[in-house]
């Protein structure tokens, strides 16, 4: 049991190593739920939506968009910068839980790491569908080529976002499945069936558990979890730095970068708490993510929405100060008072006023007020990418190009089957992968190793 | 032929800790302990320091290097272009490629390491010596010296006993 003076008690009751096992795995050796099957047909249908609409795209070409002479950059874009925000909290809870050894962190650290590399998946299918002709993907990559060869440009941030994503991508997959080697030794000794035993011994890598092996294994788990430090805080600033290098008014700011990184921190926890309680729920680990472990979560949560609510501010303060027509029309006007004024004030509530609820301890241990506000944040945190990109692209330095967006149904197809990407692997994974780290849950159940 | 380990099976690892250090003062060589956690105690009493941090500097410096020389090869040597007026060599706006690639490539260079010490790959077959030991168990392992006599065998063993060990068997 873990007591502290902060947070309270987190296990909430005394469990043998056994007991761990058989309660966090249960899922990978039982029957599968009838919620699982009615959950997997929803998300396959939402990913047949999406791969019609990629299809569509790709066929036909990038007319079938939403996007216009003006609006360049899209509902693609609006949906790339919030995936990425949401794969942000998997890789700060490794920090966390890895590098400053926060106990709180070890129950939610591999659900969110397998968000993570969902999310980030989800993400990348974005910009590499705006290329049009995806099959010229590789052009990006820097090798000697035909062309004279003509490099890449590396002094171009949409490179540099390029590179950034592929390493996160990278560094979280590999994160998450060394995270996952000891519980999969775990599974291969208990699975019955030939296969499952086949498969997590394939995959644990001969994992037995010596001495020898946990000192090599923590060294680099902290190698890694300290290089994923600077790498997260550096992911969501380039691609802030893809707009904040423009010159188009409401993006050439140089608050864009902590402002999006923060955002990120803020979204990817929100989406971890609103998942976390449904697992939850649905696989009885009411002993393992408590009260005090969410409670924790809603902690970060109001932190990040005054950050947010400041910097919101502070873009309106400078876009006054600064005395340039543009910005104050695209701060004041376009955004705050006008055609966009319902979106910004939706993120507004969404992002810096609802979470203030969260001061209030009845709110903050209430599982219902926790799933609404989360949820809010989600929807708050989308519409802060949709003002950010069209509402600056729309309404740019020329009246005459001024124009509108809307999204097409391919559009909201990619969308829709980004999500369904996304709950296709989360149910994959709940189903054979057990979604709390069972063997750092029996090291922090150990008094003797506080 | 190889002499039998002593292998003694734990349920806690506080016991296990308590018996490495009796053991530990009498002189006796502790081969291994399998784990189904990381228990620090352990690891600290058994333990050495991993060198692997060492080669994530290199594999650092290496990728510095490297992508440096890579960029500038490319940018100012190979194929010079000129964008928007700005210098071939640009080194400000480079420090973000080279810092990416710092971490990647450290990153990389650190995974590598990792499983070239452990000789852990996919497929690789588990020498388990309890089948609970990812579970549940812990398992100390005391090699044998050759001229180990069978009395001292039995005072080790007794001694596995004493600290609350389950089992107590001989295995190669």
């Amino acid at each position: 049991m873990i007591n502290t003076l902060v947070r309270g008690t987190f296990t909430a009751r005394e469990k043998s190593f056994r007991q761990v096992t058989d309660e966090i795995a249960r899922p990978t050796y039982s029957k599968t739920a009838k919620w699982w099957f009615a959950g997997m047909t929803l998300a396959t249908l939402m990913l047949l939506f999406g791969l019609w609409a990629i299809y569509k795209t790709i066929t036909v070409g990038l007319g079938t968009w939403g996007l216009n002479n003006s609006v360049g950059w899209g509902w693609d874009i609006v949906n790339f910068v919030w995936w990425i925000g949401i794969g942000h909290a998997g890789t700060a809870f490794t920090i966390f839980l890895i590098v400053f050894r926060a106990r709180w962190a070890a129950v939610f650290n591999r659900t969110a790491e397998a968000m993570t590399v969902l999310a980030v998946s989800c993400a990348g299918l974005f910009p590499a569908l705006h290329l049009g002709r995806i099959w010229l993907i590789f052009f990006i990559l820097p090798y000697p080529n035909t062309r004279g060869p003509l490099w890449v440009n590396f002094n171009s941030p949409l490179f540099w976002d390029v590179l950034a994503i592929t390493t996160y991508l990278t560094l979280s997959i590999t994160l998450w499945y060394f995270g996952m080697i000891p519980d999969l030794a775990t599974l291969r000794d208990r699975s019955t069936s030939k296969i499952k035993k086949a498969l997590y011994g394939f995959f644990s890598m001969g994992w037995v558990g010596s001495v020898k092996n946990w000192v090599r294994y923590e060294a680099m788990m902290k190698v890694l979890g300290g290089l994923a430090a600077p790498l997260v805080i550096s992911v969501h600033s380039i691609v802030a730095l893809d707009f904040a290098i423009s010159v188009i008014p409401g993006w050439h700011t140089t608050i864009l970068p902590p402002y999006f990184f923060i955002g990120a921190i803020f979204s990817g926890f929100a989406m971890v708490l609103t998942l976390t309680i449904i697992i939850r729920k649905l696989y009885n680990l009411q002993d393992y993510i408590t009260i005090p472990h969410l409670e924790s979560i809603t902690r970060v949560l109001i932190f990040g929405s005054l950050v947010i609510g400041l910097a919101y501010v502070t873009e309106l303060f400078v876009a006054w100060y600064s005395g340039w027509e543009f910005e104050m029309f695209t701060f004041l006007k376009n955004r705050a008072t006008g055609e966009y004024s319902s979106a910004f004030w939706i993120m507004v509530f969404c992002n810096a006023i609802a979470p203030q609820a969260f001061w209030f301890k009845r709110v903050r241990t209430s599982i219902t007020w926790m799933v609404i506000i989360s949820i809010i944040i989600n929807i708050g945190m989308w519409y802060e990418r949709f003002i950010i990109v069209i509402s600056s692209l729309t309404h740019t330095f020329l009246p005459a190009t001024w124009t509108s967006f809307t999204p097409t149904v391919v559009d909201i197809g990619i969308y829709v089957g980004t999500f369904g990407i996304f709950f296709t692997g989360m149910l994959l994974f709940l189903r054979y992968i057990p979604s709390i780290a069972m063997n750092e849950t029996k090291a922090f159940s150990k008094k003797s190793d506080h | 032929m190889k002499t039998p380990n002593i292998i003694g099976i734990f349920d806690n690892d506080d016991q296990v800790v308590e018996a490495i250090h009796t053991l530990k003062s009498k002189n006796i060589k502790i081969a291994d302990v399998h784990a189904p956690f990381a228990s620090h105690h352990i690891l600290k009493d058994l333990g050495k320091e991993s060198r692997i941090p060492y080669g994530s500097v290199l594999a650092g410096a290496f990728a510095i290097v490297a992508t440096f020389s890579f960029i500038y090869w490319t940018s100012v040597i190979n194929y010079p272009i000129v964008f928007g007026g700005k210098p071939n060599f640009s080194f400000p706006a480079w420090v973000v490629v080279i810092y990416l690639m710092t971490i990647l490539l450290t990153f990389i260079g650190t995974v590598i390491i990792f499983q070239m010490r452990t000789k852990m790959n996919f497929g690789k077959k588990a020498e388990l010596m309890h089948i609970d030991s990812t579970e549940d168990k812990f398992v100390m392992i005391i090699e044998q010296d050759a001229d180990i006599t069978e009395k001292e065998v039995q005072n080790i063993k007794k001694m596995l006993s004493d600290h609350g060990a389950i089992e107590v068997r001989m295995d190669n």
